[in-house]
């Protein structure tokens, strides 16, 4: 999850200003304690959801981590990412749906 | 009459052999007419290989007379191939240059430096159609409930992610 600190530094300088969310999901059999361990590790100030059972990831058809799924502003699915392609990406990608 | 004269006078007269005297006299006459009608016929019959031989050279093609000309005709009957038109070579060098003038010297035109186009950054995967998020409910790690429609009114990214 190297894109993490990056991610977590566009959100604590623009996207948090800019009214836009992060949600972060943990996957992959992670135990709460884990989660917490790297959320704190790398300072994540992002509401994070712990998910045990991998349901929400099942239930969006994530395969992989890391994966990206951009809502729009009326929780519609606009743009799905998966693998590690730079913030820079995601970042034009919620610009552009925040500019909706 | 000379025969009766050698008769009276010949002591030795033989009339055997005055009968042989007559046979081949009269063979002879019969001989002398075989000959003369060989003879005609023989003429007859060069005369009419003159008359063919004559025949056959007027009936030849004479071009120069105006016979009809039987090459002439079946070219004509053959179907021919469109004339070709004359097509003009290409010339390398000016017409305008004498041909003793020595060549320009090449001209060296440096190659344009190879222009650099980045690449896009790589665009996401779109569904193109957007279709609804599916509702979910779970515990954020400080104990708080969160929903699907908490994330209504501002983009939202949901980041899934791992520990390892």
């Amino acid at each position: 999850m190297r894109e993490f600190p990056a991610l977590e530094k566009l959100y604590r300088d623009d996207l948090l200003d800019a009214g836009i969310d992060i949600i972060g999901v943990s996957q992959f059999n992670t135990t709460k304690a884990d989660t917490t361990s790297f959320v704190e590790e790398n300072r994540l100030t992002f509401p994070n959801i712990y998910d045990p059972n991998s349901a929400i990831a099942t239930a969006y058809g994530i395969r992989g981590v890391p994966s990206y799924v951009f809502l729009d502003k009326h929780g519609r699915i606009a743009h799905r990412s998966s693998g590690a392609r730079g913030v820079q990406l995601i970042e034009s990608v919620l610009n552009e749906l925040a500019a909706e | 009459m000379r025969r009766n004269d050698e008769k009276a006078t010949c002591l030795n007269y033989n009339p055997t052999l005055e009968f042989a005297e007559s046979t081949v006299a009269r063979d002879c006459d019969i001989l002398d007419g075989v000959l003369s009608s060989v003879a005609k016929i023989t003429g007859t019959l060069a005369a009419m290989a003159m008359l063919v031989l004559l025949l056959g050279c007027t009936a030849l093609p004479n071009r120069a007379a105006g016979a009809p000309d039987h090459a002439a005709t079946v070219d004509a009957l053959l179907p021919t191939a469109e004339p070709a038109e004359p097509t003009v070579a290409p010339t390398m060098a000016d017409p305008t240059t004498a041909p003793t003038d020595p060549p320009p010297p090449p001209t060296y035109t440096p190659r344009p430096p190879p222009t650099y186009t980045p690449r896009p950054a790589p665009t996401p995967e779109s569904d193109g159609e957007r279709t609804v998020a599916i509702p979910f409910q779970a515990e954020l790690l400080d104990g708080s409930k969160i929903t699907l429609s908490d994330t209504f009114g501002s983009p939202t990214l949901l980041a899934f992610w791992a520990h390892w």
